[in-house]
């Protein structure tokens, strides 16, 4: 009887460390912090205006998850569903504009303004947008690294139909109004 | 010790010279190298790096009855990766530039009155004396490496070891008197690198050099 109840407290005790530890499978980097403590991609690798145009322009993103990224360039907190302190945003790039969907004061807003490519660093250069290095893509998903409110992050999107997009398009309001 | 060592095989070649009765004959030779490094883990397909090799030896004769030799020769030699930037729609290429010593113990079959066929395997030691970086297609940045700068592969940026020593795993060819044509395959014993940019070094062999060469050369 004894041995039972010893074999139940190591399952309950392992069941109990599973629960907790579904943040501590994500994998964990270490970001190179730059002098204006901007994270950088440690495993960066150029992507090229034309491949941008090619499969990131002209479709719609739809935000996936996010990790947080700490001062000291470790990614921290892994966010899947929108929390009190963390609002992601949507995308639409376009050849020369960008849309972000966000929401704010409890509506549907979008912010449009025209961006510009630096594929000498992968960074995305807009007023709708803080800070934005690219630093994957292909045709069905893209990371970045971003600036949301007082912290940077590493997101992953993944592209919209084309239906979500006007969606999203009809369902917003510009910021300024 | 180690100079004791040295000295004690170096006599040991003069003295096995001496028994054979035979002179040792030195040669050139030069020609293509075609260079990658073991595993790629990067997330781009690499593709061999064409360099050029040339250096000099000596043919030690070891027997009297066999036609084995003992062919020490100083080479200088180029080796690297390229890789294939496919997002970027160009090309990365990283080139090292060696002082190698190779040793090879070598058998020749004789074939008629003047051909030959040399086979045999051997070590090589190689010291890094230069490196270049290059970018095709405006690439600026690749596993985190800034290639834009064309950085020194010897630097912490990239981690490259100068020292480099492996196997010659085979040396084969063809022989007509005094001129030769060689292959020679070369296996690193260990990784390049000091760093985890290019390879996450989970074997120890990863980032190692491969180099297959094809060489002319000419024995006097």
């Amino acid at each position: 009887m004894k041995k039972i109840y010893r074999l139940l407290a190591i399952l309950m005790f392992g069941m109990l460390t599973q629960a907790t530890t579904c943040e501590d499978d994500i994998p964990k980097q270490n970001y190179i912090m730059n002098e204006d403590k901007v994270p950088q991609e440690p495993y960066l690798t150029t992507i090229s205006s034309d491949y941008f145009q090619a499969n990131v322009a002209r479709h719609g993103w739809k935000w996936k998850g996010s990790w947080r990224i700490g001062e000291d360039g470790i990614s921290m907190r892994y966010y899947a569903t929108n929390e009190w302190d963390f609002m992601p945003n949507d995308l639409y790039f376009g050849t020369d504009s960008m849309t972000v969907f966000l929401y704010k004061q409890d509506c549907n807003l979008r912010r449009t303004d025209s961006y510009t490519y630096d594929a000498a660093n992968n960074l995305i250069k807009s007023n709708a947008i803080v800070y934005m290095q690219l630093t994957d893509a292909d045709s069905l998903n893209i990371t970045f690294i971003e600036r949301l409110g007082n912290y940077y992050y590493k997101s992953s999107y993944e592209r919209m139909l084309p239906y979500e997009v006007n969606a999203r398009w009809n369902g917003s309001k510009p910021e300024q109004q | 010790m180690k100079v004791r060592l040295i000295l004690f095989s170096l006599l040991s070649f003069l003295a096995t010279c001496q028994i054979t009765g035979q002179q040792p004959k030195p040669f050139v030779k030069g020609g293509l190298t075609i260079g990658l490094f073991d595993g790629t883990d990067a997330s781009n397909e690499s593709a061999g790096h064409t360099g050029l090799n040339l250096g000099a030896g000596i043919q030690i004769p070891l027997s009297k009855s066999h036609p084995t030799f003992l062919e020490p020769a100083l080479v200088l030699i180029s080796k690297g990766n390229v890789y294939d930037v496919s997002k970027a729609g160009g090309r990365v290429t990283f080139n090292l530039w060696y002082f190698e010593t190779q040793l090879d113990f070598v058998y020749r079959w004789k074939i008629g009155t003047h051909w030959r066929i040399p086979i045999g395997t051997g070590l090589y030691g190689a010291y890094g004396i230069s490196s270049k970086v290059s970018a095709t297609n405006g690439i600026t940045w690749f596993q985190g490496i800034h290639v834009g700068k064309s950085p020194s592969m010897f630097d912490d940026e990239i981690g490259a070891n100068r020292w480099d020593a492996g196997w010659r795993v085979c040396t084969f060819g063809a022989e007509y008197r005094q001129f030769a044509l060689r292959c020679d395959f070369e296996i690193g014993f260990f990784s390049q690198f000091r760093n985890k940019k290019l390879y996450t070094l989970e074997k120890k062999s990863q980032g190692a050099n491969w180099a297959f060469s094809l060489n002319i050369g000419y024995s006097f």
